[in-house]
Formats: structure tokens, sequence, C-alpha cells
């Protein structure tokens, strides 16, 4: 991994559990993230984000008053927020099929599962920062492209639009 | 931006990498050491919680068994502590805790309904929960450890057939 100086960086931490709020902050803090805001919940994200400018946002799921998906869905529809490609980072411990299909058609960036690591949250970003996907916009669907396989011995049939 | 028929692609301007600096053979270890050192300064604290959490995880079930007008509630709240227990266990080193606590978790989401059976499968959760908090157990709990979630899982192997199907058992199970 490359070390990087991130004391330029605004971050977003959406979490509505105070410990884990705390947690996170100090594993940022420690790794020289710029700044670090925090809201417990979705609705209080959005409410930050209408008025702050954010370079990635760190979010659980499961939240009462405005869930990690309510938020996810909200920024990639672009309501009222600086950034709809912003990078999001889903942090939750419900690792069911449903909730990483539903973040992932949500919009979400990257879904490393808690309980967290510091290897894993500073690898998420690294990914992040190093290997950017395109984002893709559909009558269903707007964000990172959900493709992240790239076989290039693959030698079957080609059914994807922007094969022709 | 391309557009292929109704898929359109937006290319991303990669806005983060324009505001870090890459620092040539810096050392990652050491920053990783850093902030595990930050993490671990709360251990204390993550120790706290985790008592209470099964102490109120321990008293909620009980209530439950002993009324079954109450079990909707209790189970509800016993989920939001087995959930936080979950997602944070692991990271303070109590692997074990994070995985009988998303074992439930899971057994509690995945069931398509909840009854008296279902509330002693859960039972036996957070009994194991009880006796690896009063034990102490660290990490993955050694062979005691694998003993109990093999133990777990076959309780939820036995109740699931018929009730929960192959893919959600495997879900369950997988985590156990």
């Amino acid at each position: 991994m490359t070390l990087y100086a991130m004391s330029d960086l605004r971050l977003l931490v959406v979490e509505d559990n105070q410990f884990m709020r705390t947690l996170l902050v100090d594993a940022l803090n420690a790794m020289g993230i710029g700044s670090v805001d925090t809201a417990n919940s979705g609705k209080r994200g959005l409410e930050l984000m209408a008025n702050n400018s954010y370079d990635l946002v760190i979010t659980d799921l499961e939240m009462e008053n405005g869930t990690g998906i309510d938020l996810i869905s909200a920024i990639r529809k672009g309501r009222n927020v600086d950034d709809p490609l912003v990078p999001i980072i889903v942090l939750s411990a419900n690792t069911t099929r449903g909730m990483i299909t539903a973040a992932r058609d949500a919009g979400t960036t990257e879904f490393p599962a808690k309980p967290v690591s510091a290897k894993a949250l500073y690898g998420r970003i690294s990914r992040i920062i190093e290997t950017p996907r395109n984002f893709i916009r559909t009558d269903d669907y707007f964000g990172p492209d959900r493709r992240r396989r790239r076989d290039p011995n693959y030698r079957g049939p080609k059914r994807r639009k922007d094969d022709a | 931006m391309a557009k292929h028929g109704n898929l359109e692609v937006v290319e991303n301007p990669n806005r983060i990498a324009q505001k870090v600096r890459a620092i040539p053979g810096g050392n990652v270890d050491a920053l990783l050491q850093r902030v595990e050192k930050a993490m671990e300064n709360l251990s204390d604290e993550f120790v706290s919680i985790y008592h209470e959490d099964v102490e109120r995880i321990g008293a909620r079930m009980s209530e439950a068994l002993a009324d079954p007008e109450e079990m909707d509630a209790a189970v509800s709240a016993i989920r939001v502590s087995l959930h936080d227990l979950r997602g944070q266990a692991g990271t303070f080193g109590y692997e074990l805790v994070t995985r009988i606590s998303d074992s439930a978790c899971k057994f509690i989401d995945l069931s398509d309904r909840f009854g008296r059976v279902e509330l002693m499968v859960l039972n036996m959760h957070v009994d194991a929960l009880r006796a690896v908090k009063q034990q102490d157990v660290r990490g993955e709990g050694g062979p005691t450890g694998v003993e109990l979630m093999n133990g777990l899982r076959a309780v939820v192997g036995r109740h699931g057939a018929g009730d929960l199907d192959e893919a959600k058992l495997e879900e369950i199970t997988g985590s156990a």
C-alpha cells in the first residue's frame, strides 16, 4: 500500500452509535485526515451535505431517522448535495446478501464490513484514490460501475451495451 | 460522458485523488500502527459497553421467555444490542462475540416467522454470549469457540429445516 498525506481531505461520518462514531473519528484522525464531520442519522447527514463539501462519506446502514440506503440514494440523485459522485464507503455489520445488494444498487462505492480494522479502512480509502470507477446512469441506477472484474482472458459472448 | 442506448457512462473526475499526496517510500505500517493504537485506546470503554450489552440482552431475554406478550418488543431490543456487538467486538479482539452476535442477528432477520421455537434458538445464542463473557474469551475462542459455534450451527440447522430455505440457512450458518 502507498502512504498518502490526506490533510486536505474533509470527510463525513454518518453513524448512529456514539461509540462507533468516536472510534471512526479517532481512527481517521490518526490516519491524518484533515477534518471529519459527524452525523447521527441519514437525515442529519443530508443536512450537512447540503451546506458543506465533502471528499468522502462513510456511512452505516441501519439508522433511525434516515437509513444509510436513504442517504446514499439521495446523494446519487443529487438532492441538495454538492457532488453526487462523491465516494461513499458503507461500514455496516449487516452483511446479508439483501443488504449488500441494496447498498450496491443504491450507489455505494466500497463496502468493507464491520468490525472494522485499521488496515481494511485505510485499504478501501486507498482503493478509492487509486482505482476510481466511472459512473453508470440507467433508468433505475446511478452510481459507480458495479462491474469490478476485468478478465482479459474472457472468450465468451459479449452482451454489454458498450461492448459494441 | 458516453451514451449507449439508455445507458450513460459518466467519467469519474476522481477529485479525492487531487487532494491527497502520495509519499514515495512512506511507511504505511507505521501509519497503521498509529491508527490501531488510537483504536486500542478505546478498548476499556468497549469492554464496559460489551458487559452492559450482554446484561441487557440477558434481561430482555428473560422478559421474552416469561411473557409471550413481551416477545416482539424484547426481541427487537435484543437485536439492537446484538447488532452493536457484532459490529464492534471483533475490532477489540473479541471475534467470537462478533460471530455469535452475527449468527443471532441473521437468524432473527432471516426467519420467516418468530415464535417460541425461534426464541429458544435465540436464547441459546444469548447463553453462549453469557458464557463467553463470563470466561472472558478472546479471539475466536480456540477449540471451545469452534465447539460452541458448531453447536449453534447445528441448532440453527435443525430448526431451519423446512422453515428456512437452503440459501438463508447457508447465510446464517456460514457466518457461524
